[in-house]
């Protein structure tokens, strides 16, 4: 069975009504958008539904790709959706991976494609690591030419679903808002991390270091700056997600004192 | 009713004491993920239909919040 291609939603009642009439009892649902965001997405026209019988999707667009918010009420009904860009999806879970969903995606043409985990940490919490690299140099980001380095940098490193690809101009406005450090070796651009303040938790964004400077303290050196500097009182928070077989990320956040919260999510793709 | 909110908020953050917060939301406590987790369990408990104009952060920000929302839907 092929469902019909994605509708475009142009009013938020529309949409309240679509997730009221399929949000039945015992639900699966990966839908976290909250009223603000689905607001936001309806007025740049890039929110759209595909509706079937007892499931429904709601697809955002991301440019190269569809993210997608499911509610499935029937795990019997085939659900192949008819887009014309790659579709992406996150599934929450704590404790074991979620079997009976990602098996619904699986058989309606998804595969799985990685597994992030959430870390967390408090300013008292923190380790105390130490830099003794004397020839990298660690500042904020302030102007347009880093901006653009930083760019190249993310966009060689980052995973394309999954990892929320910055444009220039995003990089841009967050060096104005002096969100990102970035590192220097011997005075070579070298890496760079960017982090955002949401409510009050200082979120890591992402990180990249230039292959050609791994292993010299350089992601170490640009951890410690982030926490520093964002440090407000001793109960500051910090988080960041983790792609859980990246084991020289996830050893450094543990090294800083980083705990996982417990909470992960697992992505699923179909090309 | 109260007594039912609190046992499935606690079921879904065990960190965090709800006896207290006034800002689950607006602190950062409670994100996204735990929200969605927290209508869909009020939802199935109390038989109440969320209204995605509803989920703001003063709805969420205290179990007292959380406890007015649901009397309201049930009313």
């Amino acid at each position: 069975m092929e469902i019909n291609a994605p509708q475009l939603i142009d009013n938020l009642e529309e949409v309240n009504q679509l997730i009221l009439g399929f949000s039945r009892k015992k639900c699966f649902t990966n839908n976290y958008l909250l009223v603000n965001q689905l607001e936001s997405l309806i007025l740049s026209k890039n929110l759209y539904a595909v509706i079937g019988n007892d499931n429904l999707i709601l697809l955002v667009d991301k440019g190269i790709s569809f993210k997608v918010y499911y509610h499935i009420n029937n795990l019997e009904e085939p659900f192949i959706v008819n887009a014309n860009k790659p579709l992406m999806m996150e599934i929450v879970f704590k404790g074991d991976q979620p079997a009976t969903i990602k098996e619904f995606w699986c058989r309606n043409g998804f595969a799985e494609h990685l597994t992030r985990m959430n870390f967390s940490l408090t300013y008292q919490q923190k380790s105390v690591v130490e830099n003794t690299n004397s020839s990298l140099v660690i500042k904020i980001a302030d102007n347009e030419f880093e901006s653009k380095l930083t760019t190249i940098l993310f966009e060689n490193d980052l995973d394309r679903y999954t990892g929320d690809l910055k444009s220039f101009e995003e990089i841009d406005t967050f060096v104005k808002n002096s969100n990102i450090f970035c590192a220097y070796f011997k005075n070579e651009f070298c890496g760079a991390l960017q982090f955002e303040w949401i409510n009050s938790i200082c979120w890591l964004g992402h990180i990249a270091i230039d292959g050609k400077y791994r292993g010299k303290g350089i992601a170490n050196s640009l951890v410690a700056s982030y926490i520093e500097h964002n440090k407000q009182t001793e109960d500051t928070r910090y988080q960041l997600w983790v792609i859980d077989n990246n084991l020289p990320a996830v050893n450094l956040y543990k090294k800083f004192g980083f705990k996982h919260t417990g909470k992960s999510t697992v992505s699923m793709l179909k090309l | 009713m109260k007594d039912k909110i609190l046992e499935i908020v606690g079921q879904i953050r065990p960190d965090v004491d709800f006896g207290i917060e006034q800002s689950l939301i607006d602190g950062g406590i409670l994100d996204s993920f735990d929200i969605v987790s927290i209508i869909s369990d009020l939802n199935d408990e109390f038989d109440i239909s969320i209204r995605i104009t509803e989920l703001k952060p003063e709805n969420f920000n205290s179990v007292d919040a959380i406890l007015a929302l649901v009397e309201r839907l049930k009313a």
